[in-house]
């Protein structure tokens, strides 16, 4: 069966017309001014509600403005209706209307509230108020919001009127994004909000408040209005301060397939714990501990299907993750200029990959070409432990951080492979044999820190920042390989080896990286010498590697293994880098109030690189001591303009120089035999290549514009190297399809490449469309040697892909996407062929949360090459329903690759060569899963009481002030 | 220290001289409001012209004269001078100096202008120590004090203030030869254990002064701070305030006397301890504060103006300009005087009150908030002056900011 995109549109489309059906409903108005009835002036905030008369169940309410007034539109018609309205230190108001199409519009004119001066004293508040301004803050009471006994914070903000929750996780209010999410004061693990709004239960938050917060990151002077920080911080009820939530859960599917996660998370106020867990044999990765806590949270909506099994990657994995993150403050508050905390993290992980490939590949050379087809099966294990300790400590104008971890790794592999190489026009000429296994050993250590004194004020002169980090690691391999070559035209060039090789290596460095802000300062005084800033850095870096290399050959008379000297090799490598550097900046900046602002730096770093590179070996010839000097410097041009209430502008202009020098191995390789394609006899006499590389970067945006109903923003970067000196291969390929690679230096080569996006957010009601284009072109020129003759492979990529996003209301949202990679590699060489590989790919995806506790996704991928004609189609759908009373059980059943249609295709290319390679994947299954979140809040004592930042000031009129300077 | 003795003496006789202080019970919370008419008796706006040469970006200090609206916009780092309809007359840059303090010395009908050096930046603490202790030599250097003659201003006439050394802590004059200046600190290693938050001086040198404090020991005033003047329209008379005391004096050549003393609610009162607590640095007072957001550290702002106080109150609260009105013992909250039809429903004050003199109160707004209150409003069909019905149909929203003169109601008590 094969499915068009259109097809799937076609599909999707009466979900999304049934959708829109839903928002329209026939409705009336409500207006009125409210006063003070003693002095006769517009009350603001004062919150009124609209309740429905028969279930006295919240319709919707609004906070007045400065001159008192409110106005609801979308008031539902021919329901009697309680208009409340409530402040404190005021009598309250009541009356109950209702609205019919005759007369769908009514008006309060002016309401007079009058001074309840008991009230004052003791609050009462006849209703629950949903919203309300308590000073400069916007407190939201939850006990306002009749919702599911089990909703979290995050069902509830949905229900606030101007609060937004955006498809990427996002908060709005009032069009202004939130840019801190808080549990009492302080982040609640990590800094993915995800984590507290859907998973702490509506229940056991006592008031959510939205406040604005000023950018510390800026000092006062650059401070503006449009800076200040909207947090959002979630205070827990005072006997809630103590709890643990999480999720756990297991799914069996068919074709073997399995899964299970777990992640549980217990705080109280200074202290928490996050544990996490994975086990699958469906390619689904963790990255983190933190990014699996922030998939396993108590709400069951997942729009983005994130964290699911992955069709795309290479193999079969069984997969586990095990973590643990302790978290302790010394302090109870933490706000963004004080902390004091201790941090351990402990994780393991552990992955069983069995890949089969099928791979062909066109290799182009001198009159000849080469087509190489390989069947290779591999199974791959790792596992790694790692421990980590952080303790951080900042205060105003200090900030200490100090690191350690220990990491253990390891590994075993095996794989087999068969190669069949065919000339054009000769047929088989070769077939090879491959099998290897090997067996790896790792650890490390590594100790690093952070100290910035008064790092922001560089007219300080104990203003410096330092930088440490210092690693040691040791490796320990062992690996076994056998390989056959056979020619069929000749068979004097038969090779057969069956090698050990038993690798251990040491290596230690160790870096320091110190900036003095303070050099003006230092040299000319107060003198502003211009505005131009000056600032010295060094960075020195010392390390040492110890590797002892012993290959083997086994001997088939002895049934020994015997040395073999000619690739077995110690080899110690020194290498001191100092590089100092000058950094001279200035900055061009204008301003004019509620208009623009603009401001351009220009800012370059004349340093140098004094570079000593020793290498000691058993061999002669790789006994080296390398002196080198380099001048590294690198320049900037930044540009930012902001127009007021209007869009911003960032673009940028750098250059820079680089050189690297070319290592032992490409000097003086050790050839071995045994790798029985490519074989590199390097070149004693290669220089250091030399690189400038130009870039520029645009980027646009416009977003929150009290005109505009589009959030617009655009980004362009690109950039172009030139290499002189480059180390480039020149290649003789024998009639085996065999490359024989002589480095040679080479000018010309060169590469650029320019990126783009363009999104777009448009809000229409309470429905959201969006629109993602991305874009990018890479172009390289390497000029090279294939059989001595000169060419110049030109590779360029082109990608573009746009997508559609359309969410309405909270029921349904779906997303399309359309792409298109092409790839050409063009040979210039005499002979040598040219390739060109296109790929286009389209996706769909469709949730739908309805109805209750129902959760229906598809997802859909259709991938074509029309260099191959290869086609491949994945469609999955989830079904999840949730039980209980508390909704604290789950059932999801997933039907992966329904089509059967899934492949993995993916094409590579080099110089002159082009390879399709199709690998195994996770095939059609279905599952099942059951999930399970503990929960409970509650216990312990508390009050915290909510500390707020910001210096005091605002003085006004004044004479005798501190004068401005 | 016999010196100390003889101050505090002198300080005491006079506070005790004085006639009997007003205390005003005052919460911040309770403060009503009102339609604009209700409290001024006109609302006016006076757009200021925009060309080529006066554009600007806001109005950072503003002094009114009898002539002009003087405007110093740190943006542009110019002064601008516009008559009393807004219109554009000059601009004065001088590339070498930016401006720190205004004043309009009216007897000599010149602006008297600090001016601080652009070619040094100093270290917040080079400042602070400059400020303490103007006489310094190096104070030449970072800045000079001048008189612009306002009789011909486009002759530029700029004379520098003979024998003001103590230019660098801003002085005020309080009466003709008597300077008035202020500046607040202490630190753990100083010299003198003793100094004063109030001096007075003949430009030269301390011919008196006002409220000893421990330098040393005061730990509380490691953070730099002063007591802020205000003129009072009386020839010889100053008001001022204090920084953490919420009392309102009133200074003469030879008098101090406190006409109120503010009293607010517990949660906005600094606490006792406050004043003994040992702060070991700067960072730790600045966090104090930082936690106590309510807590009103002063009393400043304050406008006299006949039946009306207008005063602020330093704390981090929304709300923090008030009035008093002495002829009904009533508080207003300023954020709750509400636009009405006598002022077209536009913008009753901007950020600031930035200037007053005997006859009315200066703010001003940008032309961007103007244009957006005339939209948001145009659904009450207000009534514009001829001036701004044609600054409506002229200007943009990027035009020059707009001065609002505010006349408040005399009333006779």
């Amino acid at each position: 069966m094969k499915l068009k995109p259109a097809t799937l549109l076609l599909l999707l489309l009466p979900t999304f017309i049934f959708a829109q059906q839903k928002t329209e409903t026939p409705a009336g108005s409500i207006v009125g001014v409210v006063k003070d009835s003693a002095n006769d002036y517009g009350l603001e905030a004062v919150t009124v509600l609209l309740y429905k008369k028969s279930d006295s169940s919240l319709l919707n309410y609004q906070l007045t403005n400065t001159a008192g007034e409110f106005n609801f539109q979308q008031v539902p018609l021919n329901v009697p209706i309680i208009v409340s309205l409530t402040f404190s230190g005021f009598k309250s108001f009541s009356k109950i209307i209702t609205l019919d199409s005759l007369k769908p519009a009514y008006n309060f004119n002016t309401i007079k509230l009058n001074t309840n001066f008991k009230a004052l004293d003791e609050v009462v508040i006849t209703a629950v108020v949903p919203i309300r301004m308590n000073g400069d803050t916007l407190e939201i009471n939850p006990a306002a919001f009749k919702l599911d006994s089990n909703a979290v914070v995050e069902d509830m903000l949905r229900k606030v009127p101007g609060i937004t929750l955006w498809g990427d996780g996002t908060v709005t209010v009032n069009g202004k994004k939130v840019t801190n999410v808080y549990v009492d004061g302080k982040p609640f693990f990590g800094n993915d909000p995800a984590i507290a709004t859907q998973n702490l239960p509506k229940n056991a938050i006592e008031k959510i408040q939205v406040y604005t917060e000023e950018d510390r990151t800026k000092s006062a002077a650059e401070r503006t209005a449009a800076d200040s920080l909207l947090t959002m911080n979630i205070k827990l009820k005072a006997d809630k301060k103590k709890g643990y939530f999480g999720k756990g859960s297991a799914g069996i599917g068919t074709d073997k397939r399995f899964e299970a996660d777990l992640g549980l998370q217990a705080f109280n106020k200074k202290t928490r714990l996050g544990i996490g867990g994975a086990i699958n044999n469906i390619n689904k990765n963790v990255d983190d501990l933190q990014s699996l806590l922030g998939e396993t949270t108590f709400r069951s909506f997942n729009p983005r299907n994130r964290y699911v099994a992955n069709f795309a990657g290479r193999g079969v994995n069984k997969f586990y993750f095990l973590g643990a993150n302790l978290q302790h403050s010394f302090i109870e508050t933490t706000n963004n200029q004080r902390s004091n905390e201790l941090d351990f993290d402990l994780t393991g992980r552990g992955t069983i990959n069995y890949v089969n490939s099928q791979s062909d590949a066109i290799t182009s050379a001198a009159g000849n070409s080469f087509y190489k087809s390989s069947i290779r099966n591999s199974t791959q294990e790792n596992d790694t432990k790692t421990f980590s300790v952080s303790y951080n400590k900042r205060d105003i104008d200090k900030d200490l951080n100090l690191r350690a971890s220990v990491n253990d790794n390891v590994g075993f592999g095996n794989s087999n492979g068969k190669t069949v190489t065919e000339r054009e026009g000769k047929g088989v000429v070769s077939e090879s044999n491959e099998f290897s296994e090997s067996e790896t050993k790792s650890r490390s250590l590594s100790f690093g820190g952070n100290f910035l004194n008064k790092d922001s004020d560089e007219r300080n002169l104990k203003s410096f920042s330092l930088r440490f980090n210092a690693n040691y690691s040791e490796n320990e391999s062992i690996r076994k390989s056998l390989s056959d070559l056979v020619s069929f035209e000749d068979p004097g060039r038969n090779t057969s080896f069956n090698r050990l090789y038993n690798t251990n290596s040491s290596n230690w460095n160790g870096t320091v990286n110190v900036t003095y802000n303070a050099l003006k300062r230092l040299l000319f005084g107060s003198n502003n010498l211009w505005n131009i800033n000056m600032r010295l850095t060094n960075n020195l870096n010392i390390g040492q590697s110890d590797l002892t290399y012993n290959v083997s050959d086994f001997d088939s008379v002895t049934k020994f293994y015997v040395g073999n000297a000619k690739i077995t090799n110690i080899h110690q490598s020194n290498r001191i880098s100092e590089e100092p550097a000058l950094n001279l900046s200035k900055s061009f900046s204008k301003r004019l109030s509620n208009r623009y602002f603009r401001t351009i730096t220009i800012s370059t770093n004349l340093g140098g690189q004094f570079l000593r590179e020793k290498d000691q070996s058993n061999f002669a010839n790789r006994n080296l001591t390398r002196d080198f000097i380099f001048f590294t410097p690198n320049s900037n041009i930044n540009y930012y303009y902001q127009k007021a209430n209007g869009y911003n502008v960032n673009a940028s202009l750098s250059h820079n120089i680089n050189y690297s020098i070319p290592g032992l191995d490409q000097l003086y390789p050790i050839i071995d035999s045994a790798n029985l394609y490519s074989f590199n006899y390097g070149n004693a006499s290669l220089s250091p290549s030399k690189s400038n590389t130009f870039g520029i970067n645009l980027n646009y945006g416009r977003g929150g514009n009290r005109n505009k109903k589009a959030d617009i923003n655009f980004g362009i970067n690109g950039n172009y190297v030139t290499v002189r000196n480059d180390v480039a291969d020149s290649s003789f390929y024998d009639s085996l399809g065999r490359k024989n690679v002589y480095l040679i230096n080479i000018d010309g080569r060169s590469n650029w490449n320019i990126g783009g996006n363009f999104n777009t957010s448009i809000r229409l009601k309470k429905n959201v469309l969006q629109f993602t284009y991305n874009g990018s072109i890479n172009n390289s020129r390497s000029p090279n040697y294939i059989d001595n003759i000169f060419s110049t492979s030109r590779i360029q990529n082109i990608n573009n892909s746009l997508r559609v996003y359309f969410a309405v209301g909270e029921i349904v949202n779906f997303s399309v996407s359309q792409g298109i990679n092409m790839s050409n590699s063009i040979q210039t060489g005499a002979n040598l062929r040219s390739f060109k590989n296109k790929n286009y790919i389209t996706s769909a995806n469709i949730n739908l949360q309805y109805p209750k506790d129902f959760t229906l996704s598809n997802t859909l991928n259709y991938v074509k090459n029309t260099t191959t004609n290869q086609t491949s189609a994945l469609w999955n759908a989830f079904l999840s329903y949730r039980f209980l009373k508390s909704k604290q059980l789950e059932a999801k059943f997933s039907a992966m690759d329904i089509l059967r249609q899934n492949k993995n295709i993916s094409i590579g290319s080099s110089n002159n060569t082009i390879t399709t390679t199709v690998t195994n994947g996770l095939q059609q299954f279905y599952m099942l899963t059951v999930a399970f979140y503990p929960r409970k809040f509650g216990g312990g004592q508390g009050g915290g009481r909510r500390t707020g930042t910001g210096t005091p000031g605002g003085n006004f009129g004044g004479q005798g002030g501190r004068p401005r300077f | 220290m016999r010196n100390v003795f003889a101050a505090l003496l002198l300080f005491i006789a006079q506070l005790s001289a004085a006639q009997p202080a007003q205390t005003l019970y005052f919460d911040p919370a309770s403060a009503i409001g009102a339609p604009v008419s209700r409290l001024f008796e006109s609302v006016t706006y006076i757009p200021l012209e925009t060309t080529r040469q006066s554009l600007f970006g806001q109005i950072s200090q503003l002094v009114v004269t009898t002539q002009y609206f003087i405007v110093f916009d740190f943006d542009t780092q110019a002064l601008y001078f516009f008559d009393k309809t807004g219109k554009f007359v000059k601009r004065y840059k001088d590339d070498k100096y930016t401006i720190a303090a205004l004043q309009w010395m009216q007897k000599e009908n010149a602006l008297y202008i600090l001016q601080a050096n652009k070619s040094y930046r100093l270290t917040e603490q080079e400042r602070d120590e400059l400020v303490h202790a103007p006489l310094s030599k190096s104070a030449s250097k970072y800045g000079r004090a001048v008189l612009y003659n306002l009789n011909n201003i486009e002759k530029e006439q700029i004379s520098e203030v003979p024998d003001l050394g103590i230019f660098m802590a801003n002085p005020v004059l309080l009466s003709p030869g008597q300077w008035v200046y202020s500046s607040v600190m202490s630190y753990s290693d100083a010299k003198d254990t003793l100094d004063y938050e109030l001096k007075i001086s003949n430009g030269q040198k301390t011919i008196g002064s006002y409220f000893p404090y421990s330098k040393r020991k005061a730990t509380y005033l490691g953070e730099p701070a002063n007591i802020e003047f205000f003129s009072t329209g009386k020839p010889n008379t100053l008001l001022f305030t204090r920084p953490y005391y919420n009392s309102v004096y009133q200074l003469t050549p030879d008098s101090v006397t406190v006409l109120y003393n503010f009293v607010l609610p517990f949660e906005n009162t600094v606490p006792k301890t406050f004043f003994t607590k040992e702060f070991s640095s700067r960072n730790e007072l600045r966090e104090y504060k930082q936690t106590n957001p309510g807590f009103a550290w002063r009393i400043n702002g304050l406008i006299p103006f006949n039946n009306f106080l207008f005063f602020a109150l330093d704390y981090q609260k929304r709300d923090r300009r008030f009035i008093f009105d002495k002829s009904t013992n009533r508080f207003y909250n300023m954020n709750k005087v509400s636009a009405d039809s006598t002022n077209a429903y536009l913008p009753v004050m901007g950020w600031n009150i930035q200037y007053y003199d005997n006859a009315a109160l200066y703010s001003s707004i940008s032309s961007d908030a103007m244009f957006r209150s005339r939209d948001a409003e145009k659904h009450r069909n207000p009534v514009y002056s001829e001036l701004l019905t044609s600054y409506f149909d002229k200007s943009k929203s990027t035009s020059n900011p707009v001065i609002i003169i505010l006349k408040p109601i005399i009333k006779n008590k």
